[in-house]
């Protein structure tokens, strides 16, 4: 190999491993994603899921970066009485899928669901959808 | 009035005041609501949806105060690329049927559907849900 054969190689070396460096982090560091989630309460546990949430898990949330936009109650029959709707805005699908696994094994979650839920489970199913603001939207 | 009759009366205008009260939480007496709205498109008519949502439809909805908090496009099977998921916030509720129906006869509104759907309509179903923010929630 001659001298210019080896700074070609050092460059490519050099090269490549930035570009797939900065290939690596734009996909790890993505992009804002939203999250959001109606929970279909079991029958008649409606008030007692709300009230985990204002007593305990909007707590453990902000702890594992969870963020919330906001929560709602519907104002409607048929759902008003069993379904319970939020927003979480995370840094990026990586970071959500992350904060939702260091949520669920945090033992005092773990104490405060078992707890919660002695007298049967509160929620019957969570729609959990995953999305992108549109371009033309105010930023949430 | 004897001293019996100003205790009664006053337990009446109390009772009133706490009826009221519980009234005005259910949502239908005042209040801002926010109406969730998912959209699911026809095929391929995602893409000319969220283009008169850029261009022409979020502003007919500034003008008759029908705010927009938030557009999304879910990212995940099966909704991704049929799907738009929007967020308006009304005066309350009663606000939220009198925007609706001028909305439906706003000139603009009838003029931009029709020439729009002209090869035929976007949404297949939406499904709309009223809510309101819960006590714990952040503001928006």
């Amino acid at each position: 190999m001659n001298r210019r054969e080896l700074w070609q190689g050092m460059g490519a070396a050099a090269i490549l491993p930035f570009v797939s460096g900065e290939t690596a982090a734009r996909a790890a560091s993505g992009e804002t994603v939203y999250e959001l989630r109606i929970y279909h309460a079991m029958e008649g546990k409606r008030e007692a899921l709300v009230a985990r949430f204002r007593d305990h898990t909007d707590a453990l949330f902000k702890k594992h970066g969870l963020k919330p936009v906001a929560y709602w109650n519907p104002t409607d029959d048929p759902v008003k009485g069993n379904t319970f709707i939020y927003i979480l805005k995370h840094p990026s699908r990586e970071a959500a899928t992350a904060n939702w696994k260091s949520f669920h094994d945090d033992p005092e979650w773990i104490k405060v669901s078992t707890a919660s839920e002695a007298g049967g489970k509160l929620v019957e199913k969570v729609d959990s959808t995953y999305m992108t603001l549109a371009d033309f939207s105010p930023i949430v | 009035m004897n001293r019996r009759e100003l205790l009664q009366g006053m337990g009446a205008v109390m009772m009133i005041s706490a009826a009221s009260g519980v009234e005005a939480q259910g949502g239908d007496a005042g209040g801002p609501v926010y109406e969730l709205r998912i959209y699911h498109t026809y095929e391929g008519k995602l893409e000319p949806l969220l283009k008169r949502f850029r261009e022409k439809e979020t502003k007919i909805f500034e003008r008759l105060d029908m705010h927009g908090v938030g557009y999304w496009t879910p990212n995940d099977e099966p909704l991704k690329g049929r799907t738009l998921v929007y967020m308006l916030r009304h005066k309350s509720r009663a606000a939220a049927n009198e925007n609706w129906a001028r909305f439906t006869k706003d000139p603009e509104w009838v003029k931009l559907k029709a020439e729009t759907e002209a090869n035929g309509a976007f949404v297949e179903k939406h499904d709309v849900t009223f809510m309101t923010l819960t006590d714990f929630s952040p503001k928006l």
